[in-house]
Order: C-alpha cells, then structure tokens, then sequence
C-alpha cells in the first residue's frame, strides 16, 4: 500500500521539477489560499487576486528549476507581490508616500471599520501594504516576514510601525 | 525616568514575547497610567486590525482547480523526467489557451467582497483585458465579466417566524472564522457594502421543508433545525444553510432483522458540497454530509451490462477486512449501469424552472446558469425541445417549449433573463410541470430541471401539496431534476426531499466545471433513465454475521416489505450510472451494542433456527423496472466470504473504503473505528490507481485539507 504522508516542500519541489505533476499540485493546494488571500488584500480586489494567482501559479510551474526548495514559499509569494506591483502599476491610483510628518502621539486606533481601512491601505506603500497584510491578513509572525521578504525582525517592526502610524492619519 | 518611546511599546504590544520590555520600563509602567493606557490602546489595535481584515477570505471555489486546468494546458507533461539544467528559456506558453481558462475563471468570479467596494475611477482593471478575437474557448467565448453580471444587493433575508432556532452546537463557529475583536463590539461591518448579508443571525426556517412523510424525520421537532450561520466572507455567507439531521444507521442483528431494505441513489450533491465547505477552510457541518452521495460522486472500474445484455444494471459484490475495525470485515455492492451511445438517446423535452429571485443574482449562480445553458443548447437537436419557467415574486413562461434547432430563441430568452423579486417556487413549479405534461415526448426524457439556490418558497402550496405534487407528476412521467446554485442560503434538506419525491436528481453546481459536467453531458446523456425504481435487500446469514450495518443511505432505508411492492417508489438509474453501499459486517460472537438488543428475550416464539452448514455470507437482491414497465424484475447474487485480506481488495474497493471513512470522520460517527484522516489520505492514494477523470486525485487533495482543518480545530476541544 503506497502510503501518503505529509511531506515538506523541499522535497516537493524536487519531485514537481522531475515531472511529477501531483507533486506540484500539492504545492499549490497548500499555498494558494494565503497567497490569494495576500493578493486580494494587496490589492483590494479579489478577481484581480484570482488572476494574480492563476498567473503566479503558471509562472511558478515554467521556472520551478529556478527555486530554492527550502524557499518555495517565499519565491511563490514574491512572483505574485511582483505581478500586484505591476498591477498597481499600472493602476496608478496611489497615494504618494508620507511625507513623514506623523503626529507621535496620535492615539492609536482603537476600532477599525473594514472598509476605511481598506480604503487607508490604499494610501501606503507596497512595502507597508504588504507588510500589513502578511501581518494582520495571512496573521504571519514577525519572524516569518523577516523571512519571506529578507529583512530583520526589528525592521520589519519598524517598519509596520511607520505603516501603521500612516493608516491612524488617514483613519482619524 | 522618561516615557518609554512609542517605538518600543508598539515593538511590544505586536511581538510580546520577541520583544519584551526592559526592567525600568516595566518600572515605569507601574507608576505612569497615562504609558499603561497608551500599551493598552496599542494593543486593543493590533486586535482590532486583526479582525478588521479578513484572516478568513476563502479561496474561491473551483480557482485551485482552474489553476491546475491551466498548469496541465501549460504543458501537456512535457517536463522531462530528470531534471532539466537551469532553464533560461522559458517554457513555451499557451498563451491562447491561457485566455480561455482565465475567461472561465472570470464567470466563477462571483465573489462580492469589500474589497469590490474599489472606486472604479480610471482603475482599468486588467482583469478584463482579454482581446475578442483571442478565446479559442473550449469552454465558453462569452465569459468575459459583463456590467450584467455584476452583483447587486440582496433584498435582506426575511425571517421566518416560528419558534426561535437553537444553534447546534457543534456548529459552533470554526476557528477559520473570524473571532470577535476584543472589545465584544459586533465586527465592524459596514452596512453599505453591496451583495453581503449583514445578520448573521438569521437563519432560514423551512423546517416544514422536512417531508412530514418520511416516518423519521417527522420526530425531529423544529427547534432542532440546523440551518446555522455558514462561513463568514464567502460573499454570500452570514446566512443560514438547512440540512436535515441524519442519524447514522446502527449496527443491527441479523437475528432480530436478517433484511436490509434500501433504494438506491445516484445523487452525489453532497461531495461537491462538502468540498465547497473545505475549500473555503472549514469542515462541513456533519448533517450536510451524506456517505452515499459521497461513494456515489467517483467513477469505479467496474464495467456495466453490454449494450445488448438482459439486464440494464449489472452488481457486484466483494468482501475483505474492514480497515477501521479490527476482525471486522466490510462487504462492498456495487450497481452500474449499461452504457449507451448517446446518438441513440431519446428526444428530450426539458423545462428549466429557474429562480430568478434576488439572492441569484452572483455570478456564481444565475449568470453561470446561463452560460451553462449556452453550453447545453449546442448539444440539442431537432428532436430536442427546451422551455423555460422563471419564478420570483410570480411565475411565468419566458420561453414557449422550443425545437432544439432554434438557438436563438433560447439565446434571446436567456440573455432576457435577470434576477430581482423574491421566490414564489410553487406557482412556478406547477407551471413547469403543466408545459412539460402538454409537450410530452413518448418514450422520451421528459423532465422539470429548477435551478436556484433553495431560497425555495411555496407561496400558496403547502410543502405536503408540493411533494405530493412531484410526486404525482413523476408518476405520469414527467421527473424532476434539481440543481443547487451558490451558497449562503442553500435549503440542502428541501432540494434532497423534493428530488427524492420526483424520481429525481439532486446536483450542486459549485463551479463552472460541474457547470460544464451537468450541462453538457449529463442533462442529455446521463438523465436518461435506463431503469427505474431500484431497490435494493441483502439478507445476512446469521451463522455468518453477528452485526452489520449499512454506511449512509440513511435517508433511503426502506421497509423489508416495500422490496417487493411495486408501487413503492425508489430511486432511477441512468446510463452509467453507479451506485456503491458498503456493509461493515461484525463476525457472530463479537460483542456489540446491536439496535433492538435491548428489547426481552421473547416467550412463545422460538429463534428461528439456522443452518451452520450454509456458506454464504448475505444474498444481494435487486429489483428494478424498465423505464416503461410497471412490474419489477428480480437479480440475485449471493456471496461467500473467501477470508480476502483489505491488501488484497480491488482498487474500487480500496477507494470507497477510502470515501466511507473520511465521511464518517466528517460525521464526526461514532463508528469510525480507528480510522484518522491519515487512514483516508493512505487508503485513498491507494486508489489513484484507477482516476479516469482526476476526481480521485481531488479527493486525497481534499482529505489532505480536512485533516489540516481537523487539527487545527483540535486544540479547541
């Protein structure tokens, strides 16, 4: 009997590059849905989230050779964050960034209503966006962001402070 | 001291245990209210920007299958077996292909988030930017989003009145939902959002809809209802699904009932949506899982009957060991029946009864409906005649029954249709049936298809009347199919009851896949009905089995009697179909809380004796009637245990043992033995062997999700 057992990406990747389709499938299973969920808070639309997806999907499959098997994740994560860039883009309705001149002590917020934020991450950055959604969306840890996006802890934290102080401007 | 700077508070309050404070803020702390209130505020908004963004948005339904579609169109496996140097040129590309499958994906984009809420403003959504002239769409040219398929507000669900429902709890919410914010504040969601159903609370109350007529279910009072608030950002979630409860069959004496009496089903609603539940990151609640849908969901090896062969429905019987029990065995009856060339089918005369009322109107239910339509009128022919019926606040014909052959009158009468109103089902079901019965095609397929999504009222007619409708209507011919659309408010238990009363079909369409399935091959081809009314009776040899029990079918358990009265109605077979039951059987001797066990040893009767010199294990019986015939024929096939080992089991065997446990893991049944989620994945990998269509493959996909679902709910217990 061919037993089944959970096995890591890293060995996954290896079997999806020798040909082995189901392989890659798994891959997929298990990455997809916080990838899109990524995607659509990224870019605060959840059919450009799917095609994002769809297209990171079959990117990820042409250059599989090219990945870190112990990175999977991160490498899947960072085509799609480049194809929301590209969308935002080409969408150019951002904001321009902070100009820095945040009040220290403007208190933090103390409810969120969904849609002012959605509309308030819209002002931010990628960088801070994509730092907010790992965070609070997909519910990353600190060390984990670091991680995925090559950072160190305390720059992540700082920076998702900066983030955070931008969304309690536009918010209040 | 200073006040600690906010940098490090905040630092604090998002990694508590990473960052912890130094000693002399701590000190600080103490002493400083105005710090303490600020740690505390910084706090109160990491929770509140946690609830506030949806940790739980699902992955819409059927896009982890369309990604794959896409990958396989990608490369039909040209990728070499070894691995290749690093690639620096790219795989070749489809790009043409590739439109087609992202249009495909475009039309099960029915999804109406907050995130939607983007202004349009000069966005240019790149979504939509596939040329015309590119889609050499196998599966459908017209996908492209259209302003017409745009979701627009549902009217708010309406209450009904009755007593007030008690949430089951082990419906209790999964920790895939999103939990409350800290401060107890009800979600922050804003009452403006288009398509989203803001009370969560209210739950649909159809228990009439439980058919009074079925002996059983009559004892369930209302207050056991378990419509419960399903999902959350599903974009149709927050309102109340009804499934009726299901108790799993016992295990039973041969003794006491030597006869197990049930008809067959070829229903399989349930796995697609079980799989809808799981896919979109929670377990399904245990009354929506029906086993026998499940089995019954999977093409098997075994062949049918030839074309040419007596019987339209051949059995098959096998035995080994039962894999979660240990000394146990599990007997496996399968039915298939014959297939058939389908340019031999008969003319079909259908009428589509469709809903039309407000909460259809995503496009994961009416506009998919229609682009399936599409699919289905290029396979009508001239003998073909199709009609449509809408109901919404009043029924009405919005197309004449027409000859297959004219397109654009059913195109015309399609693209016409649009949702809005709210849901007069019964009307509109009398009238389907009176059009189909005036255009009556002898000797053909003569069937009533309601689509909708179970926002099912029946106005006037009693739910008693409308069943007893169907049912009358299925006597003279005339049978019903339903197909569930969406999710949110789906009336499972409604839809189930009323197909099971109209000779019918239930199906759930959860994506344009099962679109394209249904609509292209089964509402023609499969729907014809090879035999009728086929039950089923295995009688035990007591010398040979202590216990058995039947896995699922429990909604289709028939009296011993029934077997042989041919005016008792059960379930159709149509061309190909199969129908799989599995019996866990326990050896005599085995200690068992058997059903009825209970009851005193009787006085004046003797046990009747049994002859320990028969081999046999249990006779499989099988009754049916040709389409047109009223009297049934009788096959049998007795069975010998040969001692087969589950090693030793054929792959359709392996498999649906496979697909019994993970429902009864789902059903959370106290018969599951030792089976795990594990055991599935094992015992369903094992059955790859045989995966015609990739369905299997999507299942081992599907248990690997539930046990990730499982264990993840487990430290909640």
């Amino acid at each position: 009997m061919v037993a089944v057992t959970t096995t890591p990406d890293a060995q996954l990747v290896p079997r999806a590059v020798s040909g082995e389709d189901q392989a890659f499938t798994e891959l997929l299973r298990r990455h997809t849905p916080g990838l899109y969920r990524y995607c659509a808070g990224l870019l605060g639309d959840v059919n450009e989230a799917e095609d994002v997806v769809q297209e990171a999907s079959v990117k990820a499959y042409r250059s599989l050779e090219r990945s870190d098997p112990r990175r999977f994740r991160a490498w899947f994560f960072t085509i799609a964050r480049n194809l929301c860039y590209d969308a935002l883009r080409r969408r150019k309705t951002w904001a321009p960034l902070s100009g820095g001149e945040e009040d220290e002590r403007r208190p933090p917020l103390s409810s969120v209503d969904r849609e002012a934020l959605h509309e308030a991450l819209q002002v931010l950055s990628p960088k801070q966006r994509t730092l907010v959604h790992y965070r609070y969306t997909l519910g990353l840890r600190t060390r984990e962001i670091a991680e995925e996006l090559g950072l160190t802890p305390s720059n992540v934290r700082v920076s998702l402070h900066r983030a955070i102080r931008r969304l309690r401007e536009v918010m209040s | 001291m200073s006040h600690p700077d906010e940098e490090l508070l905040f630092a604090h309050a998002l990694d508590p245990e990473d960052v912890p404070l130094p000693q002399e803020t701590r000190d600080h702390l103490g002493s400083c209210a105005a710090c303490r209130q600020r740690l505390e505020a910084l706090r109160a908004e990491q929770a509140a920007l946690e609830a506030a963004l949806p940790a739980d948005l699902p992955l819409p339904p059927g896009l982890l299958a369309r990604v794959t579609a896409a990958i396989s169109e990608e490369s039909p496996r040209a990728r070499p077996p070894a691995p290749r140097p690093v690639a620096d040129q790219p795989r070749r590309s489809h790009p043409m292909r590739w439109l087609s499958v992202a249009a495909a994906l475009l039309i099960a984009a029915g999804c109406t988030y907050w995130f939607t809420t983007r202004p349009p403003a000069e966005s240019g959504p790149p979504v939509a930017e596939a040329p015309d002239g590119e889609e050499t769409a196998e599966e459908e040219p017209e996908a492209l989003a259209s302003p017409g398929d745009s979701p627009v507000a549902d009217p708010a669900p309406e209450i009904a009145g009755g007593p007030a429902p008690v949430l089951d709890h082990r419906n209790a919410p999964t920790p895939a939902e999103p939990m409350p914010p800290a401060t107890g504040a009800p979600p922050p969601l804003s009452p403006a959002l288009p398509g989203e159903r803001l009370d969560a609370t209210v739950l649909r109350l159809e228990a009439t809809g439980r058919e009074a007529g079925r002996g059983r279910r009559a004892a369930v009072p209302v207050a056991e209802v378990e419509g419960r608030p399903v999902g959350t950002f599903d974009g149709e979630a927050l309102t109340g699904e009804a499934y009726d409860r299901i108790e799993d069959n016992p295990f039973l004496s041969p003794l006491d009932q030597p006869l197990s009496t049930f008809s067959s089903d070829v229903d399989r609603a349930s796995y697609a949506n079980v799989r809808r539940f799981i896919e979109s990151g929670q377990l399904p609640p245990p009354d929506a899982v029906r086993i026998e849908e499940l089995l019954n969901y999977f093409p098997y090896q075994q062949a049918g009957p030839s074309p040419e062969a007596e019987h339209p429905v051949a059995i098959g019987v096998e035995t080994a060991s039962c894999p979660w029990q240990e000394g146990h065995r599990l007997v496996r009856i399968s039915l298939k029946g014959k297939e058939m060339e389908l340019d031999q089918r008969p003319g079909s005369n259908l009428v589509f009864l469709i809903d039309v009322s407000g909460s259809m109107n995503r496009a994961n239910k009416l506009p998919l409906l229609k682009k399936a339509m599409h699919l289905l009128s290029n396979k009508l022919e001239e003998r073909d005649q199709v009609a449509i019926v809408v109901y919404a606040g009043a029924a009405g014909l919005v197309l004449e029954p027409t000859p297959g052959t004219d397109k654009e009158a059913l195109h015309a009468a399609l693209d016409g249709l649009a949702a809005g109103g709210s849901t007069n089902g019964g009307q509109g079901i009398e009238l389907a049936y009176r059009v189909a019965q005036e255009h009556f095609i002898e000797g053909g397929i003569n069937r009533v298809i309601l689509c909708t999504d179970g926002d099912f009222n029946v106005g006037n007619t009693s739910q008693g009347g409308l069943s007893r409708l169907i049912e009358e209507k299925a006597q003279s011919g005339v049978f019903l199919t339903l197909l569930g659309f969406g999710g949110g408010n789906l009336n499972d238990a409604l839809l189930e009851t009323l197909s099971n009363k109209g000779n019918g079909n239930y199906a759930y369409i959860d994506s344009f896949k099962e679109a394209a399935k249904v609509f292209s091959n089964e509402l023609l081809g499969t729907l014809w009905t090879i035999a009728k009314d086929v039950k089923l009776q295995v009688e035990f040899n007591p010398a040979r089995v202590g216990a058995y029990r039947l896995i699922g079918y429990e909604n289709r358990i028939l009296a011993a009697q029934d077997f042989n009265d041919d005016t008792k109605d059960a379930g159709d077979m149509g061309v190909g179909h199969t129908v799989c039951a599995l019996y866990q059987i326990a050896p005599p001797g085995v200690e068992l809380p058997v059903a009825g066990a209970e009851v005193d040893p009787l006085r004046y009767q003797a046990r009747p004796s049994v002859d320990p010199a028969n081999p046999e294990l249990l006779t499989v019986k099988m009754r049916y009637k040709h389409p047109e015939d009223s009297t049934s024929q009788l096959l049998q096939v007795p069975l010998v245990d040969g001692g087969a080992h589950f090693d030793e089991a054929s792959t359709d065997f392996v498999f649906s043992a496979a697909v019994a446990a993970f429902g009864m893991l789902l059903r959370d049944s106290e018969h599951r033995g030792s089976a795990t989620f594990a055991t599935v994945i094992e015992l369903a990998g094992d059955g790859l062997r045989f995966d015609p269509d990739g369905s299997r493959a999507g299942f081992l996909s599907l248990a690997h999700q539930a046990k990730s679902l499982a264990e993840a709910a487990e430290p909640r217990d």
